[in-house]
């Protein structure tokens, strides 16, 4: 074998392990979960009792608060500003109806979580969701057509309630697998 | 009268024997530079091609299944650049790179890219980075070798992803995502532009297919 093409083995060989590590460390530190049902998500964290996982269709019950066809209003970094019609579920009539929470909402955060390990920018305060229960949502719906590529679920955030400084679509995160709610 | 018309370089001087002794410079391109019609045909019909299959073919829905992390669609990102790597291998002039992907990015652009104008911008980024990759290696050599191909496209291939992650604002993403998919890029670069694209050319030019050079 040349020489030249021992090293270049050889660095092939550096970059895969390179790779594979990432890779594993991503999992581990992310605690991502490869084998989570794309069609439910786990709602959890030390703000809440309990730790759940709901699926679409429940998710689609009557249960919890329904919005059919909200128009949305979105800005996204470039503050470029558009609206979509969603259809979804309200976050926070999910949280009332499976009564996880103990302490007062202004005390806690919420955070979106995508299959991807894509996450919302920053926690925000849970007392939007609260206070806002329409426009804090959990979309399966986007001009009345399922989520596809995006989906099945995703979260909406309208620009009118987000704090200053950030941007709806930044929030509006696609895949959505896990919500975090933390003290 | 015997004697002939010494032609040096692009400077031609008349003969002294004669009495016209004027000396002229050749107008226009100098040759080796010149712009032929198949260099353009190639540059603007494999630019077009590349607009077409880059922009409307979901090529990340595969990787999404096997990779499913943000960025992994970075490990397909080289069939964007793959057609400015063939163009040159058919004609081994740099502009050609630029002409290839001017036309696909103007393609995209006018097919409703996300990024509007901005993706002709990227694909002239990756163009000038193609273009600094294959300088290098034929500085070094490498210019018609598997390896010289591969670190070009690689070359070509990286600088989006970085440029992509800070004009969507991804930094705060865990460290070891954006690491990944930069690494991607790269692979993706030197597989995908370097590698399949210079066993394109080969087999382009096997079949008949004329070059310019």
């Amino acid at each position: 074998m040349k020489i030249r093409n021992f090293y270049i083995i050889i660095a092939s060989i550096a970059v895969g392990m390179v790779i594979f590590w990432l890779f594993l460390f991503a999992v581990i530190e992310l605690d991502a979960n490869l084998f989570q049902d794309p069609n439910s998500i786990t709602i959890k964290g030390d703000g809440i009792n309990r730790e759940i996982t709901l699926t679409i269709s429940q998710l689609k019950s009557d249960k919890y608060d329904q919005y059919i066809d909200k128009n949305f209003h979105i800005m996204n970094s470039f503050e470029t500003e558009y609206d979509i019609i969603y259809s979804g579920v309200s976050l926070w009539s999910i949280l009332v109806e499976e009564n996880l929470l103990d302490l007062e909402p202004s005390s806690l955060t919420f955070q979106f979580w995508a299959r991807d390990l894509y996450r919302s920018p920053k926690p925000l305060n849970l007392s939007l969701a609260q206070n806002y229960s329409g426009f804090v949502i959990l979309a399966y719906e986007e001009n009345g057509a399922p989520l596809f590529e995006e989906g099945p679920l995703r979260s909406v955030i309208d620009q009118t309630i987000m704090p200053e400084g950030e941007y709806s679509s930044q929030y509006s995160v696609q895949m959505l697998s896990e919500i975090t709610i933390n003290i | 009268m015997g004697e002939k018309r010494s032609i040096k370089q692009d400077h031609i001087s008349e003969p002294k024997s004669i009495d016209l002794k004027d000396s002229y410079t050749k107008t226009g391109f100098i040759e080796k530079k010149k712009i032929t019609n198949l260099d353009l045909s190639y540059a603007f019909i494999i630019g077009v091609l590349g607009g077409i299959i880059s922009s409307l073919i979901p090529f990340s829905l595969l990787i999404k299944v096997w990779y499913p992390f943000t960025g992994g669609t970075q490990l397909v990102s080289g069939h964007h650049v793959i057609w400015a790597s063939i163009v040159y291998g058919l004609t081994k002039k740099k502009y050609n790179i630029f002409l290839t992907m001017l036309s696909k990015g103007m393609l995209e652009f006018l097919l409703g890219d996300p990024w509007s104008i901005l993706i002709v911008f990227v694909n002239l980024m990756e163009a000038f980075f193609l273009v600094i990759g294959f300088f290098i290696m034929e500085s070094l050599g490498e210019g018609e070798t598997k390896l010289g191909w591969g670190i070009a496209g690689g070359f070509g291939n990286f600088f989006q992803a970085p440029f992509f992650w800070i004009l969507n604002q991804r930094f705060y993403l865990h460290w070891s995502l954006w690491s990944l998919a930069f690494i991607f890029a790269f692979i993706s670069g030197v597989f995908i532009v370097g590698i399949l694209g210079r066993a394109i050319k080969n087999y382009l030019i096997k079949a008949g297919v004329p070059t310019t050079f």
